[in-house]
């Protein structure tokens, strides 16, 4: 009687362990880092010799060929990777912030040739006619921009170019696909989603302060001096006054820094206009007081060039909203069977001007134009759309 | 130079021999760090040059040939000397240079700033692809048997 009970107890230990190991969330796949993930990817993918070939095919400048299809075909399983990716929440590159604008990024140069994978996958679904599931590609790239904008700078970057990416390939498929409310109503849903945590530069501003002022240390500043400035006679000059600096030089340049990004992040947050004519004042005026001033020698080795980050972040959110705003357009048209006369009210509008898009009727669609002019590139921006008939 | 200067000194020539692949002299951190020595160069060089300069002076005067390469020589010079002094500051924005010796000097944020500065994303990328380039080329496929021969070293 004993041994059977002690058999069973036994039994009853083991089937409790398997279970525990089995539920242990560190065995689980996926992981709940999506950078994991990502750097998994990064690794394992390799870009075609044919590069450019596949930029052309998701542009829609080339048709599909054996080539493409082939190579498609072999990386699914880096695209499941990615794909798998984008699905988790939480993203941790596990940098290490405490370097200041020394912290090592990670290679998110192969995040752009990720890209360009998952968006000829993408539009191999639109050639199948699959455009609900392009779409939802175009969704997933999205979601990994927002996985890439950590804290620098430079990963904001490299995210608002594949998002404005991205753009291009929804006016794509929306220019080209038969208007089906159902699928107009989900991406627009899944864009709505997407905005409740929206792709912002804002982090990216905080923590070029902090890490500026990380930076601005006697052990840190003079190779931070020699990676970011050209060498010339600024920086020559920086890195003399730096060796013959006291604790008073980086007390006095870290205050300069701090009120300094405090206009800054204001600027940033200015209508376009005043915005752009407050960064470009501070851009111009930075080397004179370099010139003049001591106290602005760390803060002139450290600024990018604002205006122009400025203008790069409003021209993707002007992209995205006119794509927000053609959405509702061709749910206008599912539903009447016609396109709207004038643009429907309360649509998210260009951010340049601050008001609605102009909305002019085309032989073979429709462009949303924006009111207000681009000062960096000197530009109006239109988005042109077409309706499939 | 004293000899617990000259050892140390020395330790860090090692080192940076040992730790690169081309071992790396910084003339100008060597200045500043060493003043006195550096005068020093200065003043033996000077002494030097004019012990030596009057023997050469007799030759090039001597010989019109040799005039004419000692002019050469000279004119060779001040053109080099000139094109260096060209202000790199405004320098080609198409074109990224590299920017740091090593890989991970090139990847940090500030870094890539500076090459997103001078040519936009292209520019970040390609240094990106420039930093990473020493891990490659990989074996298409490792066998286990190849991973331990190598960690055995047979």
């Amino acid at each position: 009687m004993k041994t059977v009970i002690t058999k069973k107890l036994t039994n009853a230990v083991y089937a409790t362990l398997i279970l525990l190991i089995l539920t242990c969330p560190a065995l689980a796949y996926p992981p709940d880092n999506a950078a994991v993930l990502y750097y998994k990817a990064f690794m394992l993918y390799e870009p075609p010799e044919f590069g450019p070939m596949l930029w052309d095919y998701w542009k829609g400048n080339i048709e599909s060929n054996e080539k493409i299809e082939e190579f498609l075909k072999k990386n699914h399983r880096v695209i499941d990777i990615v794909l798998d990716a984008t699905r988790i929440d939480n993203c941790d590159w596990g940098l290490d912030y405490s370097q200041g604008t020394e912290v090592l990024l990670p290679p998110h140069h192969k995040a752009r040739e990720i890209f360009a994978l998952l968006a000829a996958e993408a539009r191999m679904q639109a050639d199948r006619g699959d455009y609900r599931k392009a779409l939802g590609r175009c969704i997933s790239i999205y979601r990994m921009a927002h996985h890439l904008n950590e804290r620098p700078l430079i990963t904001y970057l490299v995210g608002t170019a594949i998002n404005a990416a991205t753009q291009k390939c929804i006016t794509q498929f929306l220019s080209e696909m038969p208007q089906d409310t159902e699928t107009l109503t989900w991406l627009r849903d899944e864009l709505a989603e997407l905005n409740k945590k929206p792709y912002s530069i804002k982090h990216a501003l905080r923590w070029k302060r902090e890490a500026g002022i990380i930076s601005m240390s006697p052990e840190r500043i003079t190779d931070v001096v020699q990676s970011g400035l050209d060498d010339g006679p600024t920086k020559k000059k920086a890195l003399e006054r730096i060796r013959t600096a006291d604790k008073q030089f980086f007390a006095r340049n870290i205050a300069y820094w701090n009120d300094y990004m405090d206009s800054i992040e204001a600027a940033f947050d200015l209508p376009y206009p005043q915005g752009y004519a407050k960064l470009k004042k501070l851009d111009d005026e930075l080397p004179k007081e370099f010139s003049k001033n001591p106290d602005a020698t760390l803060t002139a080795s450290l600024a990018p060039t604002w205006h122009r980050i400025y203008s790069i972040s409003i021209r993707l959110r002007s992209g995205s909203n006119a794509v927000k705003a053609a959405i509702e357009i061709y749910i206008t048209k599912a539903k009447t069977g016609n396109l709207p006369d004038d643009l429907p009210a309360g649509l998210p509008g260009d951010l340049y001007s601050g008001k609605p898009f102009k909305y002019e009727k085309t032989a073979d669609g429709f462009i949303l134009r924006c009111q207000g002019r681009e000062l960096y590139r000197d530009e109006i921006y239109e988005y042109e759309f077409k309706v499939k008939k | 130079m004293d000899k617990e200067k000259n050892e140390k000194h020395l330790d860090e020539l090692i080192s940076r021999a040992i730790n690169t692949e081309k071992p790396q002299f910084d003339a100008e951190k060597w200045k500043q760090k060493y003043p006195d020595e550096f005068q020093m160069l200065l003043w033996r060089a000077a002494k030097g040059d004019s012990a030596r300069q009057s023997n050469i002076l007799k030759v090039i005067l001597k010989s019109p040939l040799a005039k004419l390469a000692a002019a050469a020589l000279i004119i060779i010079a001040i053109s080099f000397f000139t094109a260096r002094q060209v202000p790199t500051e405004k320098a080609d924005t198409n074109t990224v240079p590299k920017v740091t010796k090593y890989p991970v000097e090139m990847v940090t944020a500030i870094s890539l700033e500076r090459a997103f500065r001078r040519g936009g994303i292209e520019a970040v990328e390609k240094q990106c692809n420039e930093a990473f380039k020493p891990i490659g080329p990989r074996p298409k496929r490792a066998s286990v048997e190849q991973i331990l021969a190598e960690f055995n070293g047979t």
